[in-house]
C-alpha cells in the first residue's frame, strides 16, 4: 500500500501479483488495488482485467465500480462509465465518496471531452 | 422410507413470498416419471469435453490468451469496448440491458456466457456452429466491435503481452496472414469461454439427494421450490424445451414474441441464422475447422459445407432455448430483452413441440416456479424476494 501511495506502481504491481497468485480470485480489494496500479501506470488492458476480477468476486465493490468507470473514461467510453455511475447510485444509499468522485469525473469528461487530470 | 417428496413426512414450514405466510409442506410423493425428469436435469457440473474443431480447446495457455483478449480494448475500434463490456463478469457475463449496446444499439438481448460450452448452436439464431466462430462474429460486426481481420492481427502482433501469450498458446509467433490470426483469436477466446461455468446450486444438491435416496438432504430443499419443480417437469411443460443439465435442449422454438431488427424488418431468428451459417467461411466443415485439418480431409471451398442439421427447414421467428442456470441474475429475458422480470417470463413465451399448448398458470403457481428458478443460482436466496412479491402478482 505504501508503494501505491508513493505512486511507485512498478514496485507495487509485482508484490500484488505475488499475493494474488496465492489468493486465487478471492480478494476483491487486492484485485482493485493492482488494477489501480496498472491504470495509473498506463496499462489499461491489465487494469480492466483486474477490475473485472474484483467485481466478479464482489459485484457490489464500490471502489472497483468507481475506478472501472474512470478506466472507461480513459479509454474514451463515456456510456460505460455512466453505467457504473448508475450502479454506484444504487449501491450508495447515502452519498458516498466513490459515487461523488466518478460523478465529478464524468461531468468533467462531458464538459471537456477528455479525462480530468486530477481524477481518481 | 425412500425419499419421494412425501409431504406428510415433511414437517418443515415454508415462508411464501416473503409475506410471512406459513404453509405446511403437504406434497404427495413424486411419481417415477417425475423423478426421472428431475434426475435428467443433472449431473452438475457435467463432464468437460474438448471441441474437436478447435485445436487449442482445453489448453491452459490458450485460456490465458483468451482471457487477456476477452478483457482487452484492443479487439475493438470503438473506444474502450471489450468483450467484457457487454459480457460483464460481475453480471454473470451479461450487460443487464434489454438489447445489446456496442458501437451501435443492437436488436437482441446479450445472453450470458456461463455454460456456453454446452451449446452446439451459438447466438439466439444459431448463426454459428462453433464457439470460436461465434467469438469472431462480434469482432467483425459493425454494430458491435467494428474491427476487421487486419485490426485483430495487428493487436496480436503489436501488443507485447498478447504476442507473448499467443506464442504460448499456439507455439509460434502470430501469423502474417490476417484471417488466420483472426481465427486463432476466436479459438483462444473460445478456449477461455469454455471455462465459464456456473456453480452448483441448491437444486443440484436436491437432485443428487433424490438420486441417492438421501431423505435428510432432500428435505433441506425449500418447499415452494419443490412445488415449482413439480410444475416445471409436469403440468407447466417447461422441461419440453428447458431440458438437460443446462436446462436447454439447445434447439430452436418459435417465439410468441415478435420483435424487429434495427431496420424495422421482423426478426426471422433461426431462418436468418441458418442462412448466415450456410454462407459462413467459419462454419464446421470449412477450412478453419481443425477437426477437418487434423484428419487431412479436403476442406471445402468457400462457403463451407453445411452440417446435415443445416439442411433442416428453419422456422421463421424461432430462437434458441436459453439455459436457465443463474437465470434469476440475468434479467431482462427473451431474445429481445422485452420481459423485465422472472414472473412475467413465465407467461407462455414459445410454441411447444408437437403443437402442444402451454397451460395458463395461477399466481400461486408462478410464485412457486419463481422460487424454483431462484434455486438454479448459486448465490441466490432460495426463497422469493421482496421484488418477486412486488412483480409476481
Amino acid at each position: 500500500m505504501s508503494d501505491i501511495e508513493a505512486k511507485q506502481y512498478d514496485k507495487a504491481i509485482p508484490l500484488l501479483q505475488s499475493y494474488l497468485s496465492r489468493a486465487k480470485d478471492t480478494d476483491a480489494y487486492a484485485e482493485n488495488w493492482i488494477a489501480y496500479s496498472y491504470r495509473k501506470s498506463g496499462q489499461l488492458d491489465q487494469a480492466f482485467l483486474h477490475y473485472d476480477k474484483a467485481l466478479k468476486i464482489d459485484p457490489e465493490h464500490r471502489g472497483a465500480h468507481s475506478y472501472l468507470g474512470e478506466a472507461y473514461l480513459m479509454a474514451g467510453n463515456l456510456s460505460k462509465a455512466e453505467e457504473h455511475l448508475k450502479v454506484l447510485d444504487k449501491l450508495c444509499f447515502l452519498p458516498c465518496s466513490e459515487y461523488t468522485a466518478l460523478k465529478k469525473s464524468v461531468a468533467y469528461y462531458k464538459q471537456n471531452g477528455r479525462v480530468d487530470p486530477n481524477g481518481k | 422410507m425412500r425419499w419421494g417428496l412425501a409431504g406428510g413426512a415433511v414437517a418443515a414450514l415454508a415462508l411464501v413470498a416473503g409475506l410471512g405466510v406459513a404453509l405446511p409442506a403437504d406434497l404427495p410423493p413424486l411419481r417415477p416419471d417425475e423423478v426421472a425428469s428431475v434426475v435428467s436435469l443433472g449431473p452438475w457440473p457435467p463432464p468437460a469435453a474438448r471441441d474437436a474443431s478447435n485445436r487449442v480447446s482445453g489448453s491452459a495457455e490458450a485460456v490465458a490468451l483468451g482471457e487477456a483478449l476477452f478483457h482487452s480494448t484492443r479487439l475493438s475500434t470503438v473506444g474502450g469496448l471489450r468483450c467484457a463490456s457487454c459480457h460483464a463478469p460481475w453480471r454473470r457475463f451479461t450487460d443487464g440491458r434489454a438489447r445489446a449496446l456496442g458501437a451501435e444499439d443492437g436488436a437482441r438481448n446479450t445472453p450470458t456466457l456461463l455454460n456456453v460450452r454446452l451449446q452446439h448452436w451459438f447466438g439466439w439464431d444459431g448463426a454459428n456452429d462453433s464457439l470460436w466462430a461465434q467469438s469472431i462474429r462480434p469482432m467483425l460486426d459493425a454494430r458491435e466491435m467494428r474491427a476487421d481481420a487486419a485490426h485483430i492481427a495487428g493487436a496480436l502482433r503489436d501488443d507485447e503481452t498478447l504476442k507473448r501469450l499467443y506464442a504460448g498458446a499456439f507455439g509460434h509467433a502470430p501469423p502474417t496472414d490476417d484471417e488466420t490470426a483472426l481465427v486463432d483469436a476466436g479459438k483462444a477466446l473460445a478456449a477461455y469461454q469454455e471455462t465459464l461455468a456456473s456453480e452448483r446450486t441448491p437444486f443440484d444438491a436436491f437432485r443428487d439427494a433424490l438420486l441417492r435416496g438421501d431423505d435428510a438432504a432432500a428435505q433441506r430443499y425449500p418447499v415452494a421450490a419443490q412445488r415449482g419443480l413439480r410444475l416445471f417437469v409436469g403440468r407447466g411443460q417447461c422441461v419440453a424445451c428447458h431440458a438437460g443439465p443446462n436446462f436447454s435442449d439447445g434447439e430452436f422454438h418459435r417465439s410468441r414474441i415478435a420483435s424487429k431488427l434495427r431496420d424495422g424488418v421482423a426478426d426471422g431468428g433461426r431462418a436468418l441464422g441458418l442462412e448466415k451459417l450456410r454462407n459462413s467461411v467459419y462454419a464446421r466443415g470449412g477450412r478453419f475447422d481443425d477437426e477437418i485439418r487434423a484428419a487431412a480431409k479436403p476442406a471445402s471451398a468457400k462457403p463451407a459445407a453445411p452440417r446435415p442439421e443445416t439442411q433442416q427447414a428453419a422456422e421463421a421467428g424461432a430462437f434458441r432455448t436459453p439455459g436457465l442456470r443463474e437465470v434469476s441474475a440475468t434479467a431482462p429475458y427473451m431474445h429481445d430483452g422485452s420481459i423485465a422480470n422472472l414472473c412475467e417470463a413465465l407467461q407462455p413465451h414459445a410454441m411447444l413441440p408437437e403443437g402442444r399448448e402451454a397451460p395458463a398458470l395461477t399466481l400461486a403457481e408462478r410464485r412457486d416456479l419463481v422460487a424454483f428458478l431462484r434455486t438454479l443460482g448459486a448465490r441466490e436466496a432460495a426463497v422469493l424476494t421482496d421484488e418477486d412479491a412486488m412483480t409476481c402478482r
